[in-house]
């Protein structure tokens, strides 16, 4: 079953392409039966995750999400998830443009990394771990999707907003609806995040024997719940629109660099993740 | 200054000073930060901010919990026809079916309903707020904590350090490495006797992801190691106490001796190339030239235990609890809630929410509902 893996990525990585093909060749030409083609592809490649995911979970007999490969399929997932869920509640094909190449780059990424399955590390054969990590999954799908609606919204205003002939900017959504939007995604990971940081400071403790230790991964994990915070509370002082969504943007980069950046140049003892 | 303390401005621009000291901090790990005194002055004042805040908002949230329904204000209220009290139990049914909780009450010709949803929702930022400073609070108490650790061999006993108990020794009865179904290493488990001034308090197992508490010290399973305990007759004769896998030369032959499930592994080289491996049970033996023989005694397995006592853990615990709720809190859904004051076939309708697609939403929804003329 090891060897499905390759060819299952393969053709995630093939199905996430074609989608994004579809929903930009949609664009151009506006033809319903291109638009329900990509939004096969995009189901297809969900599917496909999910498959891949439930083969790794089956060679690892546990849910996969040790590694920093598990952890990125799941990454993967769960922004698909998101996307799908505002794709079929907002009719927003447009953002497909946005979010995909995200989940496309990632994918390219996980290509590359060793999918040999290993024992779990003693540390690792905790509750807590399931907990920990798919809120942090949840999190980020969430934040990558609320990243993709706060640069549709600055690019949407640098074409001159809602009354722009840019044909780019009359497809997307209103300003407004994309600002709400971001809002009310970011709205929802944050509490997950809120869960993953403090699930993982209880496992430290009985792990380690200490909730907090300052390692990079945590710290860049706090910087990034900091960020989210401080987005959420200019909102209440009147802060929409362009600073929200730039505070936004600042939210995911924290997110990337605490998933790839600090795995590969700061390491601590998250080295595993 | 109490306004200074509990504004938005100053939390946001606490949290972006805490953001650039973290972002330093580990892109400059040999600068102290987190245990630099501006950045603990910083805590204490997002402390005080986050107190002072939730202080603040308390009346407000209470005066709307225990708000009762009132006559609208007319001018600011949007205005619907209804024909009777079909219309009004109508209404009143959808709000319902929606999550609201209603209240009514009525005086001189008027009846007024109050419905609310998500009230919840409405004590998360101050949950939230309050957890957080109980986790501020605890992280402070853990700098006046300990730790430290203790390494001991089977069989024997050893002194927890004073600073963390005084009086108090572990004796260990066992250590065991557990494999798991497919032979990889499952875990590590130390069975141990606690002592406090000579007397037997308390007895249980530490392993990884379980450790062990007793009378407020909490022990962890932290590294492990093994001695092998070997006899030598002939050119250099003795009983020696050899640490797992370190490079040994007898009579011109160099080995080391390594812990493995089925036994000790003697391994032979030449040079950097491993030659041969003999796996010895206890009492086995190995002849070297001129008469040397190397006889396996027993294992010598240790443990090492993290010891920690930390006043500040239980409270920092709590925060987290209360931080899990508020953060459940938060996905209950938006607070919002809808004034009616019903006179003489028409209904005035206010509707609160903090976010305005919510407020229209909800608008829209009951207006179709009763088919606004």
């Amino acid at each position: 079953m090891e060897n499905l893996q390759t060819p299952f990525m393969v053709a995630l990585l093939v199905a996430y392409v074609l989608a994004f093909l579809f929903y930009f060749i949609t664009f151009i030409y506006e033809k319903v039966a291109f638009k329900n083609t990509a939004k096969l592809f995009t189901v297809l490649a969900f599917v496909l995750n999910t498959g891949l995911l439930v083969i790794r979970g089956l060679l690892i007999s546990g849910l996969p999400l040790r590694n920093l490969f598990e952890f990125g399929l799941f990454f993967v997932w769960a922004i698909t998830l998101v996307f799908i869920f505002i794709e079929f509640k907002f009719d927003l094909s447009v953002s497909a443009l946005f979010v995909l190449p995200i989940v496309i780059l990632l994918l390219l990424f996980l290509v590359n990394l060793d999918v040999t399955v290993r024992p779990a590390m003693p540390a690792l054969r905790s509750k807590w771990l399931v907990i920990h990590v798919l809120t942090a999954v949840l999190a980020y799908g969430a934040f990558a999707m609320s990243f993709a609606l706060s640069v549709m919204y600055l690019v949407k205003d640098w074409l001159g907003g809602e009354n722009s002939p840019n044909r780019l900017a009359s497809k997307m959504p209103r300003l407004e609806l994309l600002d709400e939007l971001s809002y009310k995604v970011i709205f929802v990971g944050m509490p997950a995040l809120t869960i993953m940081l403090v699930t993982g400071a209880v496992w430290a403790e009985y792990s380690w024997g200490r909730y907090w230790s300052w390692d990079p991964k945590e710290t860049w994990a706090l910087v990034t719940w900091f960020v989210y915070s401080a987005y959420l509370h200019i909102r209440l002082r009147g802060w929409k629109g362009k600073k929200a969504a730039i505070l936004s943007i600042v939210g995911f980069l924290a997110v990337i660099f605490t998933f790839l950046g600090v795995s590969y140049l700061l390491p601590g003892i998250h080295s595993y993740a | 200054m109490i306004k200074f303390l509990s504004s938005i401005q100053l939390a946001i621009t606490l949290i972006g000073a805490m953001v650039l000291a973290s972002v330093f901090a580990t892109l400059f790990p040999d600068v102290e930060i987190f245990g630099a005194f501006w950045f603990r002055g910083l805590l204490l004042l997002f402390c005080l901010n986050l107190l002072m805040c939730t202080v603040k908002s308390l009346p407000g949230i209470l005066h709307r919990i225990k708000k009762l329904p009132s006559s609208v204000n007319e001018e600011r209220a949007k205005t619907l026809n209804f024909s009777g009290p079909e219309d009004v139990e109508k209404l009143m049914d959808y709000l319902k079916a929606k999550g609201y909780k209603l209240k009514t009450s009525s005086s001189e010709g008027q009846q007024n309903i109050l419905a609310q949803k998500g009230i919840l929702n409405l004590i998360a930022p101050q949950l939230l707020h309050l957890s957080l400073i109980l986790v501020l609070i605890g992280g402070f108490l853990t700098s006046f904590g300990v730790e430290d650790q203790v390494t001991c061999f089977v069989g024997e006993r050893a002194d927890v350090p004073a600073s963390v108990a005084s009086g108090m020794v572990i004796e260990v009865n066992d250590f065991q490495t557990i494999y798991d179904a497919d032979g990889a290493i499952d875990n590590w488990i130390t069975n141990l006797n606690i002592y406090v001034n000579d007397e037997k308090t308390a007895s249980g197992t530490t392993k990884v992801n379980a450790p062990l508490k007793h009378q407020g010290v909490s022990f962890y399973q932290k590294s492990y190691g093994y001695y092998h305990l070997i006899e030598l007759t002939g050119v250099q004769p003795g009983t020696y106490d050899v640490p797992d896998k370190k490079i040994f030369s007898l009579e011109n032959k160099t080995f080391n001796i390594g812990y493995s499930e089925e036994g000790a592994v003697v391994s032979f080289f030449e040079g950097h190339n491993l030659t041969e491996t003999v796996v010895l049970k206890d009492g086995d033996k190995i002849d070297f030239p001129n008469d040397t023989v190397l006889t396996y005694i027993e294992l010598n397995p240790f443990t090492v235990l993290g010891v920690k006592k930390d006043p500040g853990t239980p409270v920092v615990m709590t925060g987290f609890l209360l931080m899990t709720i508020a953060s459940f809190l938060f996905w209950t859904g938006r607070y919002r809630e809808v004034a009616i004051s019903l006179t003489e076939g028409k209904a005035s309708l206010i509707v609160y929410c903090k976010i305005k697609a919510v407020r229209d939403e909800v608008m829209e929804e009951i207006s179709e509902r009763m088919k606004v003329k």
